[in-house]
Parts: structure tokens; C-alpha cells; sequence
């Protein structure tokens, strides 16, 4: 993911199987990636959901003919042909254009907080390409651009990050452009399903256990910290051969200084992957200790960890949610940041609702073990001031101060352990912004958080199914903490819900878990098409024209053509729409 | 057919001609010794090579067939400037054969017995007439082929009847493919191929006195052994639909000159070929390439009987695959 002339871009590929009763693909006429989604609005968020409908039409390969007429096969082979096909008839063997449709869907949540208005949404296909692997396996890319969320907030997070981590660090890298304000989850792959479906368990399981072993969590400091270092010194090995390398320093060095300043557990910046709907990454978390998925993700399945004891859960849950990502960068993340964990101690504002001893010391716990949030949020927080006053008003002070746990990291620590526990992968990250941005509303200089959770999968079933292909989860704090309390008290109350929610996320059931009472409703959104045409053998340019009504000059300009003397048989054509 | 003088002609037969009817290719005589029939010859050779293997086959066993009256001088037929005449007796009681397993076994029979004394002769390379069939095939192949490229050129984005047509033709080209590849299959030697006359019908065959008589094959037109059986068994199966029938002529025929596998590979590339869907489908193109509006109706009838055609030589190779395994 990249943020790109305003634009959120995503990078789609797909890999599309024809089945085997197709015929081959011998050429390419034409093809097309269309978005077809809807928006759907409730008070909290937007949810664009859908699917990129790939549509073309093709020659099919007369395979059957050039297999079959070598001479050396028996008379029986040679003399099956394909049957000629009546006039009418609903299936002709080789049709002359056979047609590809297939659908990936995609699931894209947007905290209202980022959007001015629904109407302002819109997706673009951009980049379109393909890849004939084979007559029956194609590979697609495309690139899928959302317009119409508020970016300049992030900019100046940006900035201001850049700012300060220019006077701490100023040797790391360039700061993505949403780095600290944003953090996603990039899932890919089919095992994803299995186990998101567990995740709802999992995090049960891992909220009891926190319980249990909030006891342990000095004796199991000293094992994280052992364990820590020596993930974090392979994971650096591993990531100087990484594309974003650059990010996992910068991290770095947000955790450092913000652990210096203790702000608030706003989560950091990670790039997202293509992940190309093939890279299974397994929960290898569990050396490594940190989630594989967004920062926020990771930030709340953390706080629901005991630092040190609570390894083993942590690496339980991250590996449920976070299957698709690599293990390097899985690893790299959590050693970097479970690594000065153990040591960070961030201010907190106390919530509305007090916490209780053992909910404070579990706060303790989980916010020594993953101080890893503290360092990312440093510089969004003070742009996402606009919804902290409301916050702020709402913030108590922390009863247990004495306790050397600062109020900023009690109060943010139980309500995303809660989450953590209660939510799949998605409701989680949502959650954990919501949040988090209670606590950095508390604090005057930290702004609103909100969420974007993106699932793009090519898988063809539901959304459930969907959303553990690729996913790309990136929140902000955007959520009261009234409502966070009141996800934590359904999610306590019922685990069947939870797991239910989890097994067939939506929108609709992810509001159903929440509770919330908003009601959803369509709006269309702005989509444009993006249009290929393969060039056929003595096909000119005023022919396509023609076929497409449009003005020759229009499809040199959008395909930087000097002349038409330039079209060359299997030449990819852009259609401007 | 030149002009001649049939008294002339009959008078080397010792025939009075009392009635001159004429017949395709003939006459049909009322003379003082019973009806006969004149046949006319353009080519010699093949007079001489027809008459061989009546002869042969006569001397194998099989005598129902229309023999070659000599004339006084005892020749079998009479040269006339540059073609050849013959004259045969007719037969006025000559009735149609029943459809049966018996009698389509001995048609098979018969057909292997001329067959074997056509193979006799050497008076017409079989190898010739071989690679006659490869060139004639592969170049109708070819021409289908660029009929089809043209056409799909030309009405490729079009809808209906005509698109429907052209999806007609990727299946219709890859039989002619086959039909061409199965002739140079190397199963195939030139050296054993052997004529026989292009056409064998059903027409061939009558009973006469309750007996099977072979009659016919006055026709110049010649071809590789086993076309004729390959049309017979194609006409044999579209018009009684009954592939016993079909299996009761090869086991007849095994019985006096066994098929190989070249044989059978033969067989099947001359029975392969969509003849009448391509003839339907190149009208068709024909006429659209003119503007004109032509019906599909005959293209529709050629792909019924292609449907049981591809049957048929399903079988057939099966029964091929049979003797090589």
C-alpha cells in the first residue's frame, strides 16, 4: 500500500485458473478490471465492500487439434473429434470469444473520522497488466486507488514525526508518507481462513492466560528480553534484504523517542505488502513475539499480552491474525519492539471507567511488554488533536499511578487487551483504534486515531473468506471509550458472538458485536473503469477507436503513442474511460 | 464419347440389333441373342485392367458378376479410335438386397475377392493413385484453411448464422488435419496400396436368382483400394444405422485379405474427411463472400450425418486397435 497523489494505492495480484472445462486462453482480446463495490455507512465507519470484477474475452487455443494430430497416437485418439455444434446451441466447443469473469472481493473499512463525506469516496483500477502463465492460469496486477479520505492530518503527523525523529534519529530512512498514523495488516493466502476462524478461541484462551500469568511477569521479563534480542539481531539480518527495512529503523527510533517522551500507544507505520495473494506466512510470531499484522493490531493483541510470560500467547494470537505476512518482517517487528518493550513506560489517561486492581495490573504487564505502540504514535497524535477534546473531558487520571505504570498506558492497555481478546483480526484492529484514540484524546496533544481495515481477496466466496486473503488493516483511534467499554462487555458476555463475528466478518456483524445502533446505509461511489485492448494482427488504431468511439488522438495521449504506426500485434492498449 | 457406328461394333459380336436405348455411359441393345448392354471406355487401360480382374475374380469363384462378351475374334472389347467397347449382357431380373448381416458379409467377401484380383494386375500403380489422394487431401485442406482464414477475417465480429458458421470451422478444419496426417501415417506403403474402382455403392449389389451379383464399376474414375470401402461402409452405417452391418462386412472381408493397421489407418483417413459439411460450409462462404443470403439447412443436415459418421469411425478404429493389440 502507498499513499500516492492523495490516494490510498493498493497493489492487486491475483492469480486467476480457468477451469478445466474452459478452453485454453490462445489470445487475449480484451480485458478489464472493474470495481464493483458499494459503500456502506454507520456512524463509526465506512465500510466499501464488493469485489474487482475481472472481466475479457479471449480466443481459445485449439489445443485438442495440435495434441492429437502427431500421427503417433492409436486411431482410436485420433478419430475422437470434438462434435460440431447445432445453431443454438447453448455451448459451442470453440467459441470464437470465450469470456473470463472472476471476482476478487474486497473489503475496505474507513473510520468516518477520515472521510468528509461518503460521497466523496471513489476507486480507481490504475496499472492494469497481466501475465500469461500458461492457456489456463493468468496472472493479473492492478493497482486499486481510493479517493476521498483526508490525508492532510496524516501529512502533518508526517512531518511532525519526521520532525522529531530527524532530531533523535536523523540516519534512518525516509518515513512513509502515513508512517505512525497509519498501521495495516497484510494477510494473504488461502491458510488464512483457518486460522482467522480460530483467532475469536485463541484470543479467549489468550485473555485467560493473561490473567494467569500476570503473576509471572518479572521472572518472564528477563526470558522476553533474551528472546527479544536475539530475534531482533537475526530479524535485522533478514530485513537489510527488505524492501522496507527503512520502516522497521524508523520504528525504531519512533519507539525510542517515544518512549523518552511516554505520549501515547498510537500505532506506527508498516508498509503494506502485495503479498501477491500467495506468501503464507505462518504465525512465526511466536519466536519472534509480535504480530504480523498492523501495528495497531499487534499494538492491541500486545496489550493484552503479559509482557514477558504472555510470549507464547502473544505469538499465539499474532500467528492467528497475521498468517499472510512474512516471517521476516513478523519477526523484525516484534523483537524491535517487544525488545524496548519491556523497559517503555507510556503515559496514560485514565478512562471514564476506573480500572481495577488486577485490570491494572494486567495493564502493567501488557504495556512493559509492548511498549512497542508508544514509539509510532508520536507524531500522529498531535495532528489527530481535533477529536482528543472530547476526550480529554472524558479522561480520568489513573487511580494506581503509584504503581510506576503511567495513566496513559493503563488506560490504553486493558481496553485494547479487551478488544484483543474479544474481536477476529479485524474487530480487534477496529477496536484497538477506537481505543486508542481515547487515549490520545486524553492527551492534548495527540489527535484522533481512526481505522482502515482492507481485505482484498481472490478468493470468490464470501467475506469472511475474503478478508483472510489479503488484508490490509491500518487504524486510528477514532472510537470513545465508552464505546470501547461497551465492546469489551459484549465480547466478555458472549465468546460464541465473537466467534461468530469473526467467522463471518462484515460490516453488518461487526456492528452486531459492537453493538452499535447506526444504522447502514448504500451510497453509490464513484468508480472508474480501466479498459485493456490487446492489439490484434493488422488492427489499427482508427479501428479501435472506432470500436471504442473514441478520438484516435485520445488513446495516443493516454497510451503515449507518437504515432499509429507504433501498434504492434499483442500490444496492450489502455481505453480511456 | 466420339461418335461411332454401333452396327459396326455389333457385328464383331455377331449380334443383330433389333433396339437402341441409350444408357449413362452406354447403350442398352435389344438384339437377336437378348438384351445387352454397350459400355464405352474413354480410357483403355483401364478397360484392359477392369477386364483383368473380372477374369481373376471369375476364377476364384465368384461369378456373379458382369463379364466381358468377347467377339468373334475372342477379344473381350473393341477398340474404337481412342476408347474401348465392351459389351455385357443384361440382366432384366436383377432385384435389390436385403440389409442383413449374411448378405453384408458376403459383400465384404466379395469385395476382398476383387480387391485381391485387382492387386493382381500391374497395369496401374497403386502408388500413384496413393500419393494422388495425399496431394488431392492435403490440397483441399489447405484450401479450407484459407477459406476459413478469410472468413473469420471478414465476419469475425458478425452474429447469428454467419458466427455460428465460423465456429464450424475450427472443428471441420481439424478432420481435414486428420484425414491429411492419416495418410502419411508411415503405417501406410505405398508400395502395397493398389487400385480399385473410386465408387462403391449399394447400386453395386443385386440378387439375381437368389444369388449376390456384383454389377457396375463401368466407370473410369479409380482410386486407392479401400476408398470404395470406406464410401460403402459411410453409406452402409448413414442409411441402415446399424454398425453390425458394418461389422459383418469387415469380418467378411478379413476373411479373404485381412487388414493391418495401415489398412485400418487408410480406411479411416479416406472416411475421415467432413465431405459434407465442408461442401455445405464452403457454399455458405461462397455466398456470404457474394452478399448473398444462403441457408444453413444444408450444413445442418451435413452435421447430422457427420455426428454418425464420427461413430462410425470410432468403431472402426476401436476394431483397428483391436488387430494391433
Amino acid at each position: 500500500m502507498a499513499l500516492q497523489d492523495g490516494l490510498l494505492s493498493f497493489n492487486i495480484k491475483e492469480t486467476v485458473f480457468l477451469s478445466p472445462d474452459k478452453a485454453g486462453i490462445g489470445e487475449l482480446k480484451e480485458l478489464e478490471l472493474v470495481p464493483d463495490v458499494e459503500v456502506l455507512e454507520n456512524d463509526t465507519y465506512i465500510s466499501i465492500t464488493g469485489c474487482l470484477h475481472l472481466i475479457g474475452k479471449y480466443q481459445p487455443i485449439r489445443e485438442t487439434a495440435e495434441a492429437k494430430g502427431s500421427g503417433t497416437e492409436t486411431l482410436i485418439e485420433a478419430m475422437t473429434f470434438p462434435p460440431f455444434q447445432r445453431q443454438g446451441a447453448d455451448q459451442m466447443l470453440f467459441e470464437w470469444d470465450e469470456r473470463i469473469s472472476h471476482r476478487i472481493p474486497l473489503n475496505i473499512t474507513i473510520p468516518l473520522e477520515r472521510i468528509r463525506d461518503a460521497s466523496d469516496i471513489f476507486a480507481i483500477v490504475d496499472s492494469f497488466d497481466y501475465q500469461l502463465e500458461s492457456p489456463h492460469q493468468m496472472v493479473i496486477e492492478a493497482e486499486l486507488r481510493l479517493g476521498g479520505i483526508q490525508f492532510a492530518e496524516i501529512r502533518e503527523t508526517q512531518e511532525s514525526s519526521q520532525a522529531f525523529r530527524a532530531t533523535e534519529q536523523p540516519q534512518e530512512g525516509e518515513l512513509p508518507h502515513f508512517a505512525g498514523d497509519w498501521t495495516f495488516t497484510h494477510v494473504a493466502g488461502e491458510e488464512e481462513g483457518q486460522s482467522a476462524s480460530t483467532s475469536a478461541q485463541a484470543e479467549l484462551e489468550q485473555r485467560e492466560d493473561l490473567e494467569q500469568e500476570q503473576h509471572g511477569l518479572e521472572e518472564a521479563l528477563d526470558q522476553q528480553h533474551a528472546h527479544e534480542e536475539q530475534a531482533w539481531e537475526e530479524q535485522q539480518a533478514r530485513e537489510e534484504q527488505q524492501a522496507w527495512d527503512e520502516q522497521q529503523e524508523w520504528d525504531e527510533q519512533q519507539f525510542a523517542d517515544e518512549q523518552e517522551q511516554q505520549t501515547d500507544w498510537q500505532g506506527g507505520f508498516e508498509e503494506v505488502r502485495e503479498s501477491g495473494f500467495a506468501q503464507q506466512v505462518e504465525s512465526n510470531q511466536e519466536l519472534e513475539g509480535w504480530p504480523a499484522s498492523g501495528r495497531e493490531a499487534e499494538s492491541e493483541d500486545l496489550f493484552n499480552t503479559p509482557a514477558l510470560p504472555a510470549r507464547a500467547h502473544v505469538e499465539q494470537r499474532f500467528g492467528e491474525l497475521t498468517e499472510d505476512w512474512e516471517q521476516e518482517t513478523v519477526s523484525a517487528r516484534s523483537s524491535l519492539f517487544v525488545r524496548e518493550a519491556i523497559s517503555a513506560e507510556s503515559p496514560t489517561s485514565r478512562p471514564e471507567e476506573p480500572l481495577t486492581a488486577e485490570e491494572a495490573e494486567r495493564v502493567v504487564a501488557i504495556h512493559d511488554a509492548e511498549p512497542r505502540a508508544v514509539g509510532f504514535n508520536a507524531g500522529h497524535n498531535a495532528v489527530e488533536s481535533s477529536a482528543g477534546s472530547n476526550a480529554q473531558q472524558e479522561a480520568e487520571p489513573y487511580p494506581h499511578q503509584a504503581e510506576a505504570v503511567n495513566d496513559e498506558a493503563r488506560e490504553s492497555i486493558p481496553a485494547s487487551a479487551r478488544e484483543a481478546v474479544d474481536d477476529a483480526v479485524d474487530d480487534a484492529v477496529a477496536e484497538a483504534g477506537e481505543v486508542q484514540a481515547d487515549k490520545s484524546e486524553a492527551v492534548e496533544t495527540f489527535g484522533e486515531q481512526g481505522e482502515v481495515k482492507v481485505s482484498i481477496s481472490g478468493k470468490s466466496s464470501g467475506a469472511g473468506e475474503g478478508r483472510l486473503n489479503i488484508t490490509s488493516i491500518f487504524t486510528q483511534a477514532s472510537k470513545t471509550k465508552q464505546e470501547a467499554e461497551e465492546q469489551l462487555e459484549q465480547s466478555s458476555s458472549s465468546s460464541s458472538a465473537r466467534k461468530g463475528a469473526q467467522e463471518t466478518f462484515s460490516p453488518s456483524t461487526l456492528e452486531a458485536v459492537q453493538n452499535l445502533t447506526s444504522f447502514v446505509r448504500n451510497r453509490e461511489e464513484r468508480t472508474s473503469r480501466l479498459k485493456l485492448c490487446i492489439i490484434q494482427r493488422n488492427e489499427t488504431l482508427e479501428q479501435i477507436s472506432q470500436r471504442y468511439s473514441l478520438p484516435v488522438s485520445k488513446l495516443m495521449e493516454a497510451n503515449h503513442l507518437t504515432s499509429a504506426d507504433q501498434l504492434v500485434a499483442g500490444q496492450i492498449l489502455y481505453i480511456p474511460q | 464419347m466420339e461418335n461411332f457406328d454401333i452396327y459396326e461394333v455389333c457385328r464383331n459380336y455377331r449380334v443383330r440389333v433389333i433396339r437402341v436405348t441409350p444408357l449413362e455411359g452406354g447403350f442398352l441393345l435389344e438384339t437377336n441373342r437378348g438384351p445387352k448392354e454397350l459400355r464405352i471406355w474413354p480410357r483403355i487401360d483401364v478397360m484392359r485392367w477392369s477386364f483383368a480382374w473380372r477374369e481373376r475374380l471369375a476364377r476364384q469363384g465368384f461369378r456373379g458378376l458382369e463379364r466381358f462378351i468377347r467377339t468373334r475374334e475372342a477379344k473381350p472389347f473393341v477398340i474404337v479410335g481412342k476408347q474401348g467397347v465392351t459389351m455385357t449382357d443384361h440382366l432384366r431380373h436383377k432385384q435389390a438386397i436385403q440389409p442383413g448381416a449374411d448378405v453384408s458379409f458376403q459383400c465384404g467377401r466379395v469385395i476382398a475377392m476383387m480387391h485381391k484380383a485387382q492387386q493382381e494386375s500391374t497395369l496401374i500403380s497403386g502408388a500413384e493413385y496413393l500419393q494422388q489422394a495425399r496431394r488431392a487431401s492435403e490440397a483441399e485442406w489447405n484450401r479450407a484453411k484459407a477459406a476459413a482464414g478469410t472468413y473469420l477475417r471478414t465476419f469475425s465480429r458478425e452474429s447469428g448464422r454467419r458466427r455460428w458458421v465460423g465456429e464450424l470451422l475450427s472443428p471441420l478444419l481439424q478432420r481435414m488435419e486428420r484425414s491429411v496426417r492419416l495418410l502419411h501415417h508411415p503405417s501406410i506403403s505405398p508400395d502395397a496400396a493398389s487400385v480399385s474402382h473410386r465408387d462403391l455403392t449399394s447400386d453395386n449389389w443385386k440378387m439375381v436368382n437368389e444369388k449376390l451379383f456384383l454389377t457396375g464399376f463401368f466407370q473410369p474414375a479409380l482410386s486407392i483400394q479401400l476408398r470404395d470401402v470406406a464410401g460403402y461402409l459411410r453409406e452402409m452405417y448413414l442409411t441402415q444405422a446399424d454398425i453390425r452391418l458394418v461389422d459383418s462386412f469387415l469380418d467378411g472381408y478379413e476373411q479373404e485379405k485381412p487388414l493391418g493397421y495401415g489398412d485400418y489407418t487408410l480406411l479411416l483417413a479416406l472416411m475421415a474427411r467432413p465431405r459434407e459439411i465442408w461442401k455445405s460450409v464452403a457454399a455458405f462462404i461462397d455466398e456470404t463472400a457474394k452478399g448473398l443470403r444462403k441457408s444453413t439447412r444444408e450444413i445442418e443436415q451435413a452435421i447430422d450425418t457427420q455426428q454418425a459418421v464420427d461413430v462410425l469411425l470410432r468403431h472402426i478404429a476401436e476394431r483397428a486397435e483391436q488387430v494391433r493389440g
